[in-house]
């Protein structure tokens, strides 16, 4: 049988997704980048292998997310798109007549206007990490609960607290107070559900044209203290995907599907790239006064790829 | 700044002056600025600070500047840059020039190094020609570059007939540059069978002129396959800034345009950004990228404005806020996810076009 391979490599997770001909998901992988995209690309490899059966066979891959340009080279991908266009295929994938996507990831979030198909505008999250998964992520660490149980806490809220949403430490000093005052936990959670839904509809979806259906996805579409404060907010309801951590790697599958098409042929180098010994490291060209930091890829030791200079004098290596 | 800075240079040289001019906007000037600059200026006042001091590290003893009735903060330039730098310890002369007509005359006249009225006159009518010239490589450039075969080659082309440009200093030479340069530019290997797209780029001028301080989004969204058109370029800059201009020079197209939306100047370039928006939108380009220094309330405003221009006229437009950040990352996601939307809307375009 036929399959794709998507790669999704963001700054928090690594999540890599198999589908067939029909775009159905056969497996999915989804790990922690660590800070170390080539590592974890590896063990996502490694880990789908043994998940595949035998007689599968990759036709294409595609790869997406911050680390996209890297994780192209390193695996040899078809196609290197951005993560929003890889959201957006994956969300019009499950539900074609979607008009809105939220994604909400660890540290970036993005909302993506979708209109008979296509994506007609996005916007990103774009000074601080505010309406992002580690927002919740830090005070949940403040007032003790474990992330995974934070939604389910703030389900049983009976009156949500209001919490300042605009930046962390204003939520934060809030936060405290609040506590000090005697409200409950769970009415605090809740209350910071819905600071957070506020704060992304003020800076990430400030005057966007939000129709249903809407989809919810990346990481923080776990929590359904998030679903339950956006439905609340929008009045719409907001459709949580099954494989909603894994929808940038299905986009990017999908992705390479098309591309294959027109190419025929692939560019995979096969699950053996997960063994070989890929490096990567830095240096200052003193050149000019810019001093870029140049970036090198080593595979065996030697260079095939550089990036990161204005000037363009170091990009030799590419095609 | 930018293409201006060539301005200034061929008067000042042609009335005999010795011209210092900084060296290439760099990390280096970067930093510099921002060092010394209030943390809340905009961009532009940062890069330019470091320009001067730069410029006067080199040794220059005399700083020309524009000093315009403040089309926005660029008003008060001059004074701050003039106070942070005297703080600084730097021993200079500083001649403004601004709104103020018989006053500039008397400065210029000063600089001119005795030169007669006639020599002035054509110092202007030299420099603003070589101006012109290193725009219309700059848009044969533009063109260009989305059909390049090799990639970098446009650029690297443009590098060098800019060069031959700026090099010159009379009419003689630089009509001898001028087909040196288009010569140039116009043997690089281009596959015109290419369609591409239509992307115009507003926005506050220094930010658009600059290419270091917007991260070349020009270079970069011409080498993804867009043909690039703005609204802004130095030489009409120069001539709405001519108080007789002020009502009818170039930038009456775009008040005209953007009537529905903003009956008066705003300041800046709001006016141009609204109104070239909806001209493109008119022309039937593909996309709009907005840019802005972070802070920009001229821009603030226009932003505000483009989101219903958008919606009214279903023109896809991109906001880039920039700030001292360098890191490109986050610039190139945007723009490569701008440029796929428009080109997968091109493509379905043409399919219905084909069914219909």
């Amino acid at each position: 049988m036929d399959t794709y391979l998507g790669v999704d490599v963001g700054s928090i997770s690594t999540n890599l997704a198999v589908i067939d001909e029909k775009k159905k998901v056969l497996a999915w992988e989804y790990l922690l980048t660590g800070g170390r995209p080539i590592e974890a690309v590896q063990r996502g490899l490694r880990e789908m292998e043994k998940k595949l059966a035998k007689e599968l066979k990759i036709k294409g891959v595609g790869s997406t997310g911050s680390a996209r340009h890297l994780t192209g080279i390193l695996v040899g991908a078809d196609t290197v798109k951005s993560e929003i266009i890889a959201h957006a295929v994956g969300a019009s994938q499950l539900i074609p007549e979607v008009k809105t996507v939220f994604e909400i990831g660890g540290q970036d979030s993005k909302i993506i206007i979708v209109r008979d198909g296509v994506v007609v505008d996005f916007a990103m999250n774009t000074i601080c990490a505010a309406g992002t998964g580690s927002f919740l992520d830090h005070q949940a660490q403040r007032l003790g609960v474990l992330i995974e149980e934070f939604g389910d806490l703030a389900l049983k809220a009976e009156a949500p607290t209001r919490i300042a949403g605009r930046c962390t430490v204003f939520a934060e000093s809030d936060m405290i107070h609040k506590q000090q005052t005697g409200h409950t936990t769970e009415n605090i959670v809740a209350g910071l559900c819905q600071a957070l839904v506020r704060n992304y509809l003020n800076n990430v979806g400030k005057g966007k044209e939000i129709l249903p259906p809407i989809v919810f996805q990346g990481g923080v579409a776990a929590n359904k203290g998030m679903k339950a404060a956006f439905e609340e907010e929008l009045g719409y309801e907001v459709i949580v995907p099954e494989y909603y951590h894994v929808m940038g790697a299905i986009g990017a599958a999908i992705l390479a599907q098309e591309t294959i098409v027109q190419t025929k042929k692939t560019r995979f180098k096969g699950f053996e790239v997960s063994e070989v010994d890929y490096k990567t490291r830095s240096f200052e060209c003193t050149g000019c006064p810019n001093l870029c930091e140049v970036i090198e890829v080593l595979m065996d030791r030697e260079v095939i790829s550089r990036w990161g200079d204005r000037c363009g004098k170091w990009e030799v290596l590419e095609k | 700044m930018g293409t201006i800075g060539v301005l200034g240079e061929a008067i000042l040289r042609r009335f005999g002056q010795e011209v210092i001019l900084p060296p290439k906007t760099s990390k280096r000037t970067l930093t510099l600025g921002s060092r010394y600059s209030p943390e809340f200026a905009c961009l532009p006042l940062k890069v330019t600070l470091g320009n001067l001091i730069e410029a006067l590290e080199k040794g220059a003893d005399t700083i020309v500047m524009l000093a315009a009735r403040g089309p926005c903060r660029f008003g008060y330039y001059a004074t701050l840059q003039n106070l942070i730098l005297k703080n600084l310890d730097y021993e200079y002369e500083l001649i403004t020039l601004d709104y103020d007509m018989p006053n500039n005359l008397r400065k210029l006249k000063r600089l001119a190094k005795g030169k007669n009225w006639f020599q002035i006159g054509e110092a202007f009518r030299f420099s603003f020609l070589k101006l012109l010239t290193l725009e219309k490589m700059e848009r044969l450039a533009h063109r260009i570059r989305p059909c390049e075969v090799k990639k970098g080659s446009t650029t690297k082309a443009y590098d060098e007939a800019s060069r031959i440009i700026r090099r010159t200093f009379s009419f003689r030479e630089l009509r001898w540059a001028k087909r040196k340069a288009t010569f140039l530019l116009k043997k690089i290997p281009q596959d015109r069978t290419r369609n591409p797209l239509k992307v115009g780029v507003v926005g506050e001028t220094y930010t658009v002129l600059e290419p270091y301080v917007n991260l070349e989004v020009e270079r970069k969204l011409g080498e993804m396959g867009c043909e690039v058109h703005r609204p802004v370029w130095a030489t009409e800059y120069m001539i709405s800034m001519l108080p007789i201009f002020n009502r009818w020079g170039p930038r009456r197209k775009y008040r005209k345009a953007a009537k529905p939306y903003l009956k008066e100047e705003a300041g800046g370039e709001c006016i141009v950004s609204i109104g070239g928006t909806i001209l493109y939108a008119r022309r039937k380009f593909d996309g709009v990228v907005h840019i802005a220094p972070f802070t920009c309330l001229p821009e603030i405003v226009a932003q505000g404005i483009l989101s219903k221009v958008r919606k009214d006229l279903g023109i896809p437009i991109l906001t880039l806020v920039l700030d001292e950040h360098t890191a490109q990352a986050g610039l190139i996601t945007r723009l490569e996810a701008f440029v796929d939307l428009l080109q997968r809307k091109q493509a379905r375009q043409k399919m219905k076009g084909k069914q219909g």
